[in-house]
């Protein structure tokens, strides 16, 4: 995040009755509080944050705020079936915001789950949405 | 750059339409789906005002010769880009060689399909605007449809970080249906009460069949047939996309963005500028429901398009702006 982006988010804030703004991301946390006509803006590094990659699983998160769609509007299918192989890159979910539609792609080859939401339900930033097997689940019998 | 793979015709360049030349004799032309236009041109941050392909037959290939962003709106074509699906209503980057593929729309999402660059795609203005006018032989592409080896050029070629979103379609957004099947609201026009009475009974309760003799011209519709109280003799007048006249045989025709300026049938009805887009994406053989308008609910019809492109104008302006700073 740069500068003149902590610039924009004030002169938005300024705009509204909101008093105070969290964002957290990777690398940086932003809080902006608005006092009357000024607005202050402290900008911190995140604490490191332990990353977990329980092979051969890997966990599928929201890259947005939305509402999570498991198929295309119109389709009468979803995107993939529990079970069924995607590659990485493939489009899993879409996250609806407003009008908008962003992509949940598959960020590995794999066999996903199920939703660990269901469908239709409004999700956060980072929410996991659904586990990738990385290797073949194997046979119980 | 693209270059156009199919051998199939009737795909035409068109943009917003050539506004301001009627007096001239010349139609206004542009997309059958001005929001699909429109939606195309704001996930490319495209001026309004810019040029796409539309698709009306299918399969449909291009290959990109050249690294390019576009964006697929209209009809859901189910569309690969090399052999990866793309999401209909999407804005998507291309490489140099890739091949872009439009199968058969989906039952139900439309039948035209609009394939837009980044920057527009570039061809030479003529009477302030880029769309073919088939009649008149000029604007678009050498005035015509485009074929098989055609080159068409982007503005604005390269590669792009705002991509890879999209935007709830607009027949999902702002439906209207009637007893099940597409809807569009139709104002009364100068001579629809010398049409008798159980002829505009029907006209708005029963389903018309949009025939094989329709195109981008004009639709003609199937139906009992309007029939006059007595016969009428009226002079040429100026005549618009989405008036609906009836000629002697009772079956109507929907004039759409390439009608000629002027006509002399009988005008029944039109069909509100805000629900245009609804019929340009009907297909032919599909049954659609005439609904009476008023000139205030038309308005506001036309205000409520307005608002729901204002509200994606402005999401699709955040999302290209956190985009482009990622």
């Amino acid at each position: 995040m740069q500068t003149q982006d902590i610039r924009q988010l004030a002169a938005w804030l300024a705009e509204t009755d909101i008093d105070f703004l969290a964002l957290s991301g990777p690398d940086v946390q932003v809080e902006i509080h608005r006092d009357g006509a000024t607005n202050t803006a402290i900008a911190q590094p995140t604490q490191p944050v332990a990353i977990l990659t329980p092979t051969p699983q890997t966990a599928v998160r929201a890259p947005s705020v939305g509402v999570l769609l498991d198929r295309i509007p119109g389709r009468p299918t979803p995107l993939w079936s529990p079970g069924s192989a995607v590659q990485a890159g493939s489009l899993l979910g879409l996250l609806q915001v407003g009008p908008l539609l962003l992509p949940v792609h598959a960020p590995c080859d794999g066999w996903p789950g199920t939703w660990l939401v269901p469908p239709g339900s409004t999700v956060g930033y980072g929410t996991p949405l659904v586990d990738i097997d990385t290797e073949p689940v194997a046979d119980a019998t | 750059m693209i270059e156009i793979l199919s051998s199939t015709a009737l795909a035409t360049v068109q943009d917003a339409g050539r506004l301001g030349s009627l007096r001239f004799g010349v139609g206004t032309a542009g997309a059958m789906d001005q929001l699909a236009l429109a939606v195309g041109n704001l996930l490319l941050g495209n001026p309004a005002g810019a040029a796409a392909l539309e698709i009306p037959v299918y399969p449909f290939q291009v290959r990109f010769t050249e690294d390019c962003a576009f964006a697929l709106t209209g009809a859901d074509c189910q569309a690969r880009l090399d052999q990866r699906a793309l999401a209909p209503w999407w804005a998507s980057q291309a490489r140099k060689g890739q091949v872009l593929t439009l199968g058969l729309p989906l039952a139900g999402s439309g039948s035209r399909a609009y394939l837009a660059l980044a920057g527009g795609i570039d061809v030479p203005e003529v009477l302030a605007s880029r769309s073919t006018q088939l009649r008149g032989a000029f604007g678009g592409l050498n005035g015509r449809s485009v074929r098989q080896g055609d080159v068409l050029r982007a503005a604005r070629p390269g590669t792009e970080p705002a991509v890879d979103f999209g935007v709830l379609p607009p027949a999902i957004a702002l439906p209207l249906t009637r007893d099940g099947l597409p809807a569009v609201r139709v104002l009364p026009a100068a001579e629809y009460a010398c049409f008798k009475e159980d002829s505009r009974a029907a006209f708005w309760a029963d389903a018309w069949k949009i025939t094989a003799q329709s195109d981008r011209y004009g639709y003609r519709m199937q139906g009992t047939p309007l029939v006059p109280i007595e016969a009428m003799e009226i002079r040429s007048h100026g005549i618009v996309p989405g008036v609906i006249q009836v000629p002697s045989g009772g079956q109507p025709i929907v004039q759409m963005r390439d009608a000629q300026p002027s006509g002399g049938y009988p005008k029944f009805g039109t069909v509100i500028e805000a629900d245009l887009w609804r019929l340009g994406q009907a297909a032919i053989g599909s049954r659609v429901r005439f609904v009476e308008a008023s000139y205030e609910a038309a308005v506001a019809a036309l205000d409520e398009v307005q608002a729901w492109l204002d509200e994606v104008r402005r999401m699709i302006d955040l999302q290209r702006w956190a985009l482009q700073r990622s």
